[in-house]
């Protein structure tokens, strides 16, 4: 049974570390992308179980991120919980995403992420 | 009514009562005097059928005076001689004199020589003996003396009524050629007043003449009527008999004065024809006159006035209808008309320019919210990041994931979290404000289970009620149905801020969320806390923006810009709904959201709201 694995795209430094630490604790694998080119490569590099995804990222946005998982085949089955502050936006996604959070997330909501998405598919 | 329609009204109106008017005037003044020359006519020729029948009682009397102031009569009464008799009475005589009669009575009273003759027979008859018996000594016929006993020589003459028929009679005295007497008694000579004595008047005097006996039981109706009349009045009657023809009456008398006979003349009734024709043609040419005059009018009216003010009307429409203020009406003239569209014109560009300063201000004003809304989105944005950073620390400290923490610092730990999301929940209201007074709020109406609404308010709001040491309770209404059409978000928004609200000025006891149904047609949703009320001066403002309840109790708790219920209050009125709140000092309150029910079959139901936030 491999750990499922969670890339955590965010640009704010601590909050990622936060959502890293809260998921560590958890028992999963995670990595954080600051960067939303750089989280492209790595989704595809990786292939992840669960993305959290920040809207507001530098060089490609998030719901750019977003969409390019949707058309990928290889993509689709990733989880993606989008976290933002912007709720507009996180409207506009909804329907693409698994789960939408809006800032300010509380611990439970993060640390219980993976018992909510992940419990059917990988354990 | 078009101004046209109400022009020819008018006119035509006005023409007609002109035309009977005029009308009715001239036939009473013109009709009057026609009739009046009609009568005129008509009583000059009954004085005329009078004359010639005077004429002829004139002529009889006349030749019998002659003959009786003849001393050859005067011998004849006296001898009776035969070349008298012969010479003077033979049948000749009384067809040359149109005679009927003639009697040479003597004295006493006695016919001495009498002879009567049938005019239309040409032969001798025998002597009327109801003209005998008018024959006495004192009678008129044969007393020729008058009231002072003196011999009246020219003897008497007129009608005599006869049972057999009326006649005119003359009688004088017979005296010698000299007229010396005394009188050998009376020649009496007469004339039946029959047909063919009618007929001679009416020859001579071409009239239509008609004469009756007045004691005549089979009088017809108008000799009747105008011989009662003319026995009251003694007047002449005049009248038509229809239409065509005008009869006139007069009443002849007999020899003793009485009324005896009816006389009646009638005529076609020319003048009064005449009249009425001209009337006619006067009434003809009035009207000819008249429409040829209004039709000018009309005409007129249409190419100065009226067609240009239909011109103006459809110009001002079009205008109206296009909302076109660049256009202009171009109406030529030098009048109240073209100064009126030229005055249009000015409004036209007055408008224009009003409009545009308008639009402007408008932009300049929509432009300078967009740029607030847009400045406090960013402010929104840049402020839940590091805010998330706070609780999300504040609360890995709570738990003991950075060592062991004391139950004080459990409840310092409470403090941080409880201000740090009020502090979101500002700031969420100052961007929610911003964008309501931008315009930017839409509403997202879908399908919506009201149970997962209760859901979400629960799990986003428990946490912060518990820590404030407050129950949070909510109930479902059984009559409200499972699902409902509207836009879940922004009711979550409203139940949010109003449970904060209450969360905020409440110190203990219980927060009560309800979605209940007021009536068939509203559902709603009802807000209430155990906190310390709102003074009745305060309900009617605790909706306006950034007003608190200046009290004692909002100084202490002290949180919050007062955005919140004119949030609510905005949002609820974008869904055509109504908030009331009832609330008394120191029994707490209750706020009702009542919105229209829109009830739905629970396809497509979003669970939007349950996966934000929760």
């Amino acid at each position: 049974m491999n750990t499922p694995f969670v890339l955590i795209v965010e640009d704010d430094t601590e909050l990622s570390e936060i959502f890293a630490f809260i998921l560590q604790a958890a028992d999963l694998q995670t990595e954080v992308v600051r960067d939303g080119l750089l989280a492209l490569n790595r989704i595809k590099e990786t292939l992840p179980d669960l993305i959290i995804l920040d809207m507001h990222l530098p060089n490609v946005s998030g719901a750019t991120i977003l969409t390019q998982l949707r058309q990928e085949p290889q993509l689709t089955g990733i989880k993606v919980v989008i976290v933002t502050a912007d709720a507009m936006i996180a409207r506009a996604c909804e329907d693409q995403a698994d789960m939408v959070l809006l800032k300010p997330v509380s611990f439970d909501q993060i640390s219980k992420l993976p018992i909510r998405l992940l419990s059917g598919s990988q354990c | 009514m078009s101004l046209r329609t109400k022009t020819l009204v008018i006119i035509g109106t006005t023409l007609f009562s002109l035309f009977l008017a005029l009308l009715i005037f001239s036939r009473m003044i013109f009709l009057d005097s026609f009739v009046r020359l009609e009568e005129d006519s008509v009583r000059r020729n009954i004085d005329r059928a009078i004359n010639a029948l005077q004429d002829d009682i004139a002529v009889i009397h006349t030749t019998d005076r002659d003959w009786a102031h003849w001393t050859d009569t005067y011998n004849f009464i006296h001898d009776l001689n035969d070349n008298y008799r012969e010479g003077n009475t033979h049948d000749g005589i009384f067809t040359s004199y149109q005679l009927n009669f003639m009697l040479f009575v003597d004295t006493d009273g006695e016919v001495a020589f009498g002879k009567a003759f049938d005019l239309k027979a040409q032969q001798e008859v025998p002597i009327s003996d109801n003209l005998l018996d008018q024959l006495e000594l004192d009678g008129l016929l044969l007393n020729h003396k008058d009231e002072a006993g003196e011999l009246n020589i020219s003897g008497v003459s007129g009608i005599l009524m006869l049972p057999e028929g009326p006649v005119i009679i003359a009688s004088s005295p017979i005296l010698t050629t000299e007229r010396k007497g005394p009188a050998r008694g009376s020649i009496i000579w007469g004339r039946y007043l029959d047909d063919l004595e009618v007929a001679s008047v009416a020859e001579r005097t071409r009239l239509s003449l008609t004469v009756h006996r007045l004691d005549n039981p089979q009088l017809s109706d108008d000799f009747q009527n105008a011989g009662q009349s003319m026995l009251e009045d003694g007047m002449d009657v005049i009248q038509p008999l229809d239409a065509e023809r005008v009869a006139g009456y007069t009443m002849l008398e007999d020899i003793y004065g009485n009324a005896a006979l009816i006389l009646r003349i009638d005529m076609p009734r020319a003048i009064y024809a005449q009249g009425n024709a001209s009337i006619s043609y006067f009434a003809l040419s009035l009207l000819v006159i008249g429409l040829v005059f209004a039709s000018a009018t009309l005409v007129l009216l249409e190419k100065v006035v009226l067609s240009r003010l239909a011109y103006l009307d459809a110009s001002v429409s079009k205008i109206r209808k296009s909302t076109d203020l660049s256009a202009r009406i171009n109406l030529t003239g030098k009048d109240e008309l073209s100064s009126l569209a030229n005055s249009i014109n000015e409004m036209l560009a007055a408008l224009t320019i009003a409009h545009r300063n308008v639009e402007q201000a408008r932009d300049q004003a929509l432009e300078a919210l967009n740029l607030k809304a847009q400045i406090l989105a960013n402010v929104s944005h840049d402020a839940r990041t590091p805010l998330n950073v706070i609780t999300l620390k504040a609360e890995m400290l709570q738990r003991g994931l950075y060592g062991p923490v004391t139950p004080d610092q459990i409840k310092v730990f409470d403090t941080i979290l409880i201000n740090a999301n009020q502090l979101l929940f500002f700031v969420n209201n100052l961007l929610e404000q911003a964008q309501l007074e931008a315009g930017k709020v839409k509403l997202h109406t879908i399908n919506f289970a009201p149970s997962n609404l209760l859901g979400d308010i629960e799990a986003s709001m428990l946490s912060l009620a518990a820590r404030r040491g407050l129950r949070l309770e909510t109930e479902l209404s059984e009559d409200v149905p499972p699902y409902l059409h509207g836009d879940p978000d922004r009711l979550n928004q409203i139940v949010s801020n109003l449970v904060n609200n209450a969360i905020k000025f409440t110190d203990e006891g219980c927060i009560k969320v309800s979605v209940i149904r007021p009536d068939e047609t509203h559902w709603g949703l009802q807000v209430s806390d155990t906190g310390p009320g709102i003074p009745t001066e305060a309900k009617e403002r605790i909706f306006e923006a950034f007003w608190q309840v200046d009290g004692s109790h909002s100084r202490k708790v002290g949180r919050g810009a007062g955005l919140g219920l004119s949030i609510v209050s905005q949002l609820v009125n974008l869904m055509d709904g109504t908030v009331s709140v009832e609330s008394h000092v120191g029994m707490g309150s209750t706020f009702t959201v009542v919105l229209p029910l829109e009830e739905s079959r629970g396809e497509n139901v979003h669970e939007h709201a349950l996966r934000i936030n929760s």
